[in-house]
């Protein structure tokens, strides 16, 4: 679409744009949602699983006699199917590597589930869950990533499944994958400069606000039915259909609201095959709630250890780079290959290089196993890339911006959306105004240098860009799967109803969707209503991951918007006999009602509600449309983080009094939830450069913060920067593929901030820091050279 | 792995009384089996972690006799009145910043809501933030069983981490301590990893003034030792001198030496060393400011 369409089509936007009150917002806020955990049965059950407290041990066996006496229904490794699957199914089934079970006799972390027991209270089941005994014999354990590769290193698994073909374990790499553009050899020969260094990012736990909860209703005819913590109500479904054998016709899983997800629900988590299982076993509901502990022995988010190698001209054109990472997986294979993809994809998307090479090891320890977290690889790569950008600047004295702008990957070039088989040309990109614009907010060129800055307290500032996808489509299919269904319904009042099987993580993902319908249908807001969803009544819906919402599923909704628009203009067109093509439709400024109109003909005109209720009574059916609809591009939604810090160089404390935060996220459909992400992916970046991470003690294998936030901390709206000091700004831009312009930006708002956090230290201090996160021990000892983990020699 | 703060398993009997009498005719009946329900900030989760199992809860929240709030020779704080209570008692009072300031960095609503000064007395933590402040207040701890009612100093309160002097049928009534004198003046510092947290570090500090010469001081430190600690040596550097930078400098020197911090989750022993004589320089300065008017 060209720039005179596009501002056409801008300027007669209605609802996509405004600021809205979001549908589920009253119920949030005065407490009456309804969560998986909030919900009751007649005749429920509460469960409870036995972990292990060995960080690997295989079960000899096991006693639940006491915990049965109790009245407790118990199920062990006997009573479930053994089938060894993967939790997360975003990927095609042969890149899908399978390696665990509802309930293994071998656990590879402290935690793992061996036995799981229903009762009559949750206190019950926890009495009779510890009345089960069970004999361990302890094996081996090895927790660094390093030590795993060794030859002497335990064996954490012999095999796993590679789709349904066995896959040897060799020296507990889980999976290996290199990507190569040109010859990174003859590129760093025609280098004038090569830069090389090594960063490590934290091993951070999710923290969403809901701790992981299923609730399961075995059904008369042997089917089930499910309400649980989910980002996929369908995956969920298909997943349960092969591990528990059952048709999936007789599986009806709803869509239950959810406390939050940052990715920790992409798969579906393990408390829902166990609560399944027992629910199976006891012929009643059963209701599993993870304590917060038990939650943090579940999943982490991937950390990395990077080297990486750029090669410059003097001019600051880059040449070639090569990205090695090794990352540790805890336990379990949940999708490091397709993360390694992605590594590579985020690193030839961020700055042009003709030659190229990545190579992503992925191992095995016996830690809590990594799943996706906001950003999939993304903060750790551009972490470690947006570092370099600034070290390479230094040395060939150019600004740091100036030298970002002249290597950015952008408009009509190639971008890899979800690794080296998604991929696709970028159509709209903001990436040079937010530099240029929000450099003179955060004051860039009175940042000064550290060599000039004195006293106990200095400022720095620092910036970081980046982007993620929107979605993982693509004109051919790759490894990933990806696309949404949507169905629109005009009722016969004129309301719409829309009907998605995507999820909403807070973001507001379902709002943006009735959003983009209404401003299709010409309906207003208010009219449309997002509709509960289970997997009996929606079409199939990938996972809403991968910053996909807004771009991919409201790109379904706006197609069957469409479709049932045309249903309804058909119907119209008998009614007022005017040819439905040149009829439109607009909201009534009073009413809201969707207006049917011919442009300069007063008399042709119709609610939509008169042409529905009509259409009934005449027996011409329903104005309804599903669509299945797959994107075809991925978008980068481009992210700019300039944030300034304060150190304290007597305690090492660093706070971020301001900050300017920019997305260019094609038209923004809600303003006020888009600065929310950008706010809420500012705190959490900040806390992956100075605060989160999960150490092991290496004897036990328990986490040192044991899994409780007594210590493992987060940063609150206390912590931050007050409103007014965080400026957020979107980029103006408009994606000619996405619905009215619109591309994703959840996991971008993460992405760019601890390179943005670790620049500006480096600019109060002339410290660079290369291992986050960074806390005030280490500052303190970089500061006084002291001997410190984590600190590089200066 | 049971770890969990969540369900609560032990069964015990929850007892409500509803006059002083009664609470401690139940401990003393009880024994070691009862636990004294305030806040339960810190009591509940213990419970849920399985560190204490008491057979019998006894419930003091709504005991008018732990809620004096009085000030006149004596500042008197009822051991039952929330922290939500007291700030705005002290900060009406317009001269006992230190603790006001340490129960303010508490900050959290929810814990301010329900969290009491005897609760945090009585939880015996090294970390707790009203120990320091009210140690530089030396302050006592009025305590109570049904056959005796004892007057213990703050400084004697306090016997190993989670240790208190406190017999299993006697109950913390109120703390207190003398009024300041005209001129003397209170400031608390403390370092946190994120606003809601357990103390890393924590210094409190009171002071007079005649002139530049310090005629009275005391310093009092958190989470540097089994206990809450006084810096005495340091104390007794300062008291009766003149106050200038090398005084300060010595005397902060002097901390360090004396507290004898760990290595810990929140931070190292190296840290807390560091930032203790950071902390006092500057609780001590905010009190040396105070005190000039």
């Amino acid at each position: 679409m060209g720039r005179e369409a596009r501002e056409m089509e801008a300027r007669e936007l209605r609802t996509v744009g405004a600021v809205t009150r979001r549908k589920d917002g009253l119920a949030k806020v005065t407490g009456t949602e309804t969560y998986a955990s909030d919900m009751e049965l007649p005749y429920m059950l509460h469960a409870r699983v036995l972990r292990s407290p060995y960080p690997h041990a295989r079960v000899v066996s096991i006693d639940t006699s006491a915990a049965e006496r109790m009245g407790a229904i118990c199920i062990t490794p006997d009573d479930v199917p053994d089938i060894r699957y993967n939790e997360r199914q975003v990927s095609v089934p042969v890149k899908t590597y399978r390696d665990r079970t509802v309930l293994p006799w071998v656990v590879r972390q402290v935690g793992e589930g061996v036995a799981a027991v229903a009762a009559r209270t949750e206190a019950l089941a926890e009495r009779a869950m510890r009345a089960i005994k069970v004999e361990w014999e302890e094996l081996p354990a090895v927790f660094d990533a390093h030590k795993a590769m060794a030859d002497d290193a335990p064996q954490i698994y012999e095999n796993v499944l590679l789709g349904d073909a066995e896959f040897p374990i060799e020296h507990n790499v889980a999976c290996f994958r290199q990507v190569s553009v040109g010859d990174v050899a003859v590129g760093f020969e025609e280098a004038d400069l090569i830069v090389e260094r090594e960063y490590q990012t934290g091993r951070v736990y999710h923290a969403q606000m809901e701790p992981k909860a299923a609730l399961c209703r075995p059904l008369a005819d042997g089917g089930i039915e499910l309400w649980a913590t989910l980002q996929s109500i369908h995956n969920t479904r298909q997943l349960l259909g092969r591990i528990f054998d059952l048709p999936l016709s007789r599986i009806r899983v709803h869509r239950s609201t959810i406390g939050g997800a940052f990715g920790s629900s992409i798969q579906m988590n393990t408390p829902v095959a166990i609560c399944v299982a027992l629910a199976l076993k006891a012929r009643k509901p059963v209701k599993l709630v993870l304590t917060r502990e038990e939650d943090m022995y579940d999943h982490c988010k991937y950390p990395a250890e990077i080297s990486l190698k750029y090669g410059v001209k003097r001019d600051g054109t880059i040449v070639a780079g090569e990205l090695k990472t090794l990352v540790d997986i805890g336990a379990h294979n949940i999708q490091a290959y397709p993360l390694l993809g992605c590594m590579s994809g985020w690193f030839v998307s961020l700055y042009r290089m003709p030659h190229m090479n990545f190579e992503g090891t992925a191992v095995y320890t016996n830690k809590t196993p990594a799943c996706a977290m906001q950003g999939y690889g993304n903060p750790d790569v551009s972490f470690a890339v947006e570092s370099h950008m600034d070290i390479i600047a230094e040395k060939l004295d150019i600004d740091p911006i100036e030298l970002r702008i002249k290597n950015y990957v952008g408009l009509g070039e190639e971008f890899w959306g979800q690794g080296p088989t998604v991929r696709s040309i970028i159509r709209s990109c903001g990436v040079e105004e937010m530099l240029r614009k929000g450099a003179p907010m955060i004051g860039w060129d009175e940042r000064g240098r550290p060599e000039d800055k004195t006293g106990r307290y200095r400022r720095g500032i620092g910036v970081g860009r980046t982007f993620h996808t929107s979605g993982t489509g693509a004109a051919m299919p790759g490894e990933v799967i990806d696309y949404s269904t949507a169905m629109v319904t005009v009722n016969e009042d004129g309301s719409v109803d829309m009907s998605t099987a995507l999820m909403c993580h807070g973001g507001g993902t379902l709002d943006a969707c009735a959003k983009l319908v209404a401003e299709e249908m010409g309906v207003s807001f208010d009219l449309v209503g997002v509709s509960p969803a289970s997997t009996t009544d929606t079409g199939y819906d990938v996972c809403t991951h991968a910053t996909r919402g807004v771009y991919c599923g409201g790109g379904s909704a706006v197609k069957a918007a469409k479709s049932a628009k045309a249903v309804l203009l058909d119907f119209a067109s008998r009614l007022i006999e005017v040819n439905p093509e040149a009829l439109q439709i607009a909201p009534d400024p009073v009413t809201g009602e969707g207006v049917i109109f011919l442009e300069g003909a007063a008399d042709k005109r119709i609610t939509v509600g008169e042409v529905a209720k009509t259409a009934q009574l005449k027996g011409w059916g329903t104005a309804i449309a599903v669509e299945s609809h797959r994107m075809v591009n991925c978008p980068p939604c481009f992210v700019t983080n300039f944030v300034e810090v304060e150190v304290d160089t007597w305690t090492g404390e660093v706070r971020v009094p301001r900050a300017v935060c920019a997305v260019d996220a094609g038209t923004v459909v809600n303003p006020d939830l888009a600065a929310g992400q950008l706010e809420g992916g500012l705190c959490r970046g900040i806390g992956q450069a100075l605060l989160e991470d999960t150490a092991y003690d290496p004897v036990t294998g328990e986490m040192t913060c044991g899994g409780m936030y007594i210590d493992y901390k987060l940063y609150t709206a206390e912590d931050m920067a007050p409103v007014d000091d965080v400026k957020v700004f979107f980029a103006d831009t408009y994606e000619p593929s996405g619905p009215f312009g619109a591309k994703g930006i959840g996991e971008a708002a993460n992405n760019a901030v601890a390179a943005a956090v670790m620049n500006a230290l480096q600019n109060a201090l002339g410290i660079r820091f290369q291992f986050i996160p960074i806390t005030p021990d280490m500052i303190l000892a970089a500061i006084h050279g002291w001997a410190c983990e984590g600190v590089l020699p200066a | 792995m049971t770890v969990n703060t969540r369900v609560l398993i032990n069964d015990f009997t929850y007892h409500v009384p509803s006059t002083l009498a009664e609470a401690l005719g139940f401990l003393d009946q009880y024994g070691e089996d009862a636990a004294v329900l305030a806040g339960g900030t810190d009591l509940i989760i213990q419970m849920k972690l399985g560190r204490r199992s008491p057979k019998f809860l006894v419930d003091v929240s709504k005991l008018e006799e732990l809620k004096h709030l009085e000030a006149g020779e004596k500042i008197l704080i009822g051991a039952g009145r929330r922290y939500m209570d007291v700030l705005p008692f002290l900060q009406g009072l317009g001269r006992y910043h230190g603790l006001a300031e340490a129960i303010d960095s508490i900050g959290k609503l929810q814990v301010l809501s329900v969290a009491t000064v005897g609760g945090n007395l009585g939880n015996g933590s090294p970390a707790a933030d009203t120990p320091p402040p009210l140690m530089t207040y030396d302050a006592s701890v009025r305590v109570r069983s049904a056959h005796q009612e004892r007057v213990v100093p703050l400084r004697e309160f306090h016997t190993g981490p989670g240790a208190i002097v406190l017999a299993p049928n006697e109950i913390i009534v109120a703390v207190e301590f003398d009024a300041f004198p005209d001129g003397r003046a209170s400031a608390f510092r403390k370092l946190t990893r994120v606003a809601s947290d357990i103390s890393k570090v924590t210094c409190a500090v009171a002071v007079e003034r005649a002139g530049e010469t310090c005629t009275h001081c005391r310093i009092a430190l958190g989470a540097v030792g089994p206990t809450p600690l006084r810096a005495r040596s340091a104390e007794a550097a300062l008291e009766g001198r003149e106050v200038d930078a090398s005084a300060v400098e010595e005397c902060a020197r002097l901390i360090v030496e004396e507290i004898s911090p760990i290595d810990d989750i929140r931070c190292s022993e190296k840290y807390r060393r560091e930032a203790a004589g950071v902390l006092f320089r500057d609780a001590f300065a905010s009190a040396w400011e105070r005190a000039k008017c």
